[in-house]
């Protein structure tokens, strides 16, 4: 029996629309950048949040202290 | 017109070798323009980067300062949104649980409601569960109801239209509303009339041992 | 540093410039604030609340006692 090659013998590579493992590896160092970029942002629009001070931006070594903020006890409402 | 088609064909087949027809690039190969020389407006020991730089640095300015602005107007917003420090000011109150005697009422106010807190005796707390779940119009037992069985902490707003219910009567022992007659017991529940619920819990919070207790 | 430097650490890569644009943005934020609190709290000296308690704190007492006597 002839046995025919009806199509070229090629594979599509694994991908996601136009991202491919490849080309996302060579876009990580990018991405990564662009995390580091995000999360700038997020601390820029969570600096008046009060769970955000306490956690975090009164830990930052030199002007931490910027987001103390004391009341004496006898100033307090509650 | 056969002649014309073909006459064309021939002129354009005459023209291929020498430049490239529908080529996007050819136009400026074909284009007569002549660029003038700047020369005498570039600047000496220009500095590509420098002027980079600057601009950059503009671009960056700005968007800080548009970032700055745009997390300042939403916070004003949203900090316009929360209470003000004269409701946080009375959003609590706070009792002092060592002067009320065993089987006392207490009413207190607390954001323009009455706060009915009765100090009970281990009868009425041996009382209020012993009644069976079947006999309650709104099944709860005593420990659902209270955090510290010998304190009782309720809403004194009658469930039915929002009367304050008179303590220590009623046929169980409890509370009696005077405006359609519903009693409610020793744990404020329902049990006879046209109340739906039992008495309403606020959140409340002891403190200092039990000396205290916040609600609210 | 030279410009060309500058260019290329700061500006080349769209990440890093905007990455640096919110970092400084963090910054600026906290540091005016403090910039222009401290200068309303120089400007109004005397006029506030914790400059009236110690007031109150030193002579607080006297000015009632005046008060009740008349």
């Amino acid at each position: 029996m002839v046995s025919y090659v009806s199509r070229l013998a090629g594979k599509t590579a694994p991908h996601f629309g136009r991202i491919t493992p490849y080309n996302l590896l060579t876009y990580a160092p990018n991405l990564m950048l662009w995390g580091g970029a995000w999360w700038a942002g997020v601390f820029v629009f969570t600096e008046a949040w009060p769970k955000f001070q306490e956690t975090f931006y009164q830990k930052i070594p030199l002007f931490g202290g910027h987001w103390i903020n004391e009341i004496p006890p006898e100033d307090k409402i509650n | 017109m056969l002649s014309l088609r073909s006459s064309l064909r021939t002129s354009l087949k005459s023209l291929a070798p020498s430049t490239r027809m529908l080529s996007g690039s050819a136009v400026a190969a074909k284009s007569t323009y002549r660029t003038p020389n700047f020369g005498d407006s570039i600047k000496e020991n220009n500095d590509p980067d420098r002027s980079r730089s600057y601009a950059y640095f503009m671009v960056g300015s700005l968007g800080l300062l548009s970032s700055a602005g745009a997390k300042s107007t939403v916070d004003s917003f949203i900090s316009s949104m929360s209470a003000s420090a004269d409701v946080l000011a009375m959003a609590k109150v706070e009792v002092s649980l060592a002067a009320i005697p065993e089987g006392k009422n207490v009413v207190v106010k607390w954001q323009g409601k009455p706060v009915f807190i009765r100090h009970r005796t281990s009868a009425e707390v041996q009382e209020a569960n012993e009644v069976q779940m079947a006999a309650l119009k709104d099944p709860q037992t005593d420990a659902d109801r209270t955090k510290d069985p010998q304190w009782l902490i309720m809403l004194g707003i009658c469930t039915h239209l929002g009367c304050v219910p008179i303590g220590e009567s009623g046929d169980f022992g409890g509370w009696f509303c005077p405006c359609h007659g519903s009693h409610y017991d020793i744990s404020g529940r329902i049990r006879k009339g046209p109340a739906p619920l039992n008495l309403e819990i606020p959140a409340y919070e002891f403190e200092e041992d039990g000396q205290k207790v916040i609600v609210g | 540093m030279s410009f060309s430097t500058l260019y290329r650490v700061l500006f080349k890569r769209n990440s890093v410039f905007v990455g640096t644009v919110l970092a400084s943005a963090f910054v600026f934020q906290a540091s005016f604030d403090s910039a222009v609190t401290k200068w309303y709290e120089t400007h109004n000296k005397g006029k506030l609340w914790k400059d009236v308690k110690l007031q109150l704190q030193e002579g607080g007492d006297d000015e009632d006692e005046d008060e009740d006597d008349e």
